[in-house]
């Protein structure tokens, strides 16, 4: 211990030593124990320094600081609830993916395969060619009735296939 | 717990719209099958004509195959063409024309008959050698539908 004053750098790494340990949010991390343990280690470092009255200040001053921010952490509550929109956030994503689903299940249009079409009748094809003629009619009775037989399989082969 | 809730209720919501989704493609088709029964069965032109405009209107689900849309709203736009022509509106009935061969092309007989009516509205506006073009059009897929009809057979 000495009455000398103390000189501007002991000022200054006294309040360097007390603040970092009370102020920083960095420090207030730690752990109770840690801090005390890193508070004394940090003392004891700088300590010859010191004179001995601020020894004894600085030092009640960290351990002061250390039992306020142990008590603090002590205070918080183990684990927070979950938050609600956390619930919003997995059913958004639980409703994207079901969208995403039915997107790749169902397809684009070009996706989907198509009908096999029955094959035509001969006499139908034939008829259909009869009209081609240079003499022939503009409408032909015998296709027309021949194609009305036709689109009547082409819709029952559809309906079975969408079935 | 609440995951596996979550995930159920997101597989029963996915098998209710693909359900649904079916159930509109058949819907799609009974409603085209009855509208196009209907212009078969009416009395007059207008009704026909009304009946396949009605079909037409009907939305094609996207889950009706591109070429099975094209097959039934093909075989529309061909009735409703040769109605027109028939009532001497070769304008109307070449728009149905276009109309139908927007919608694809393929070696069918929907795609034949659409070709066909072109070289009936050509033919009479004396476009004679448009007319044969699109003729020869339709006798290639004929020839082709031909070879697959006698095949079939043997």
């Amino acid at each position: 211990m000495s009455d000398e004053p103390i000189d501007e750098t002991e000022r200054r790494e006294a309040e360097a030593l007390a603040h970092a340990l009370e102020r920083g949010t960095a420090v207030d991390e730690l752990p109770g124990d840690a801090l005390q343990t890193a508070a004394l280690l940090r003392y004891s470092a700088g300590g010859s320094e010191l004179r001995a009255d601020r020894e004894e200040s600085v030092l009640a001053e960290v351990l002061e600081a250390a039992e306020r921010i142990g008590a603090r952490r002590a205070a918080e509550p183990d684990e927070a609830p979950a938050p609600w929109w956390r619930w919003l956030v997995g059913l958004g994503g639980a409703a994207a993916l079901a969208t995403l689903l039915v997107f790749w299940l169902l397809g684009g249009e070009g996706a989907v395969a198509p009908t096999e079409l029955p094959v035509p009748d001969p006499a139908l094809v034939s008829s259909g060619l009869r009209r081609l003629a240079p003499d022939a009619e503009p409408e032909s009775r015998d296709f027309d009735v021949s194609f009305g037989a036709y689109r009547d399989s082409v819709y029952g082969a559809m309906t079975e296939r969408y079935r | 717990m609440t995951l596996l809730r979550t995930m159920a209720a997101g597989s029963l919501a996915l098998l209710i719209l693909v359900g649904c989704a079916d159930g509109g493609a058949r819907a799609w088709i009974e409603a085209s099958r009855a509208q196009s029964e209907a212009a078969a069965a009416a009395d007059d032109v207008a009704q026909a004509r009304a009946a396949l405009e009605a079909l037409l209107a009907l939305e094609v689900p996207s889950t009706v195959a591109e070429d099975d849309a094209r097959v039934i709203r093909q075989d529309a736009h061909e009735r409703l063409g040769r109605l027109w022509l028939a009532q001497g509106d070769g304008a109307r009935a070449l728009a149905e024309v276009q109309r139908g061969l927007v919608l694809g092309e393929a070696d069918d007989i929907f795609t034949a008959n659409l070709w066909v009516l072109r070289g009936r509205v050509r033919e009479a506006r004396g476009e004679d050698s448009e007319a044969a073009a699109d003729y020869h059009r339709a006798l290639l897929i004929h020839e082709h539908l031909l070879s697959l009809a006698l095949g079939d057979e043997r």
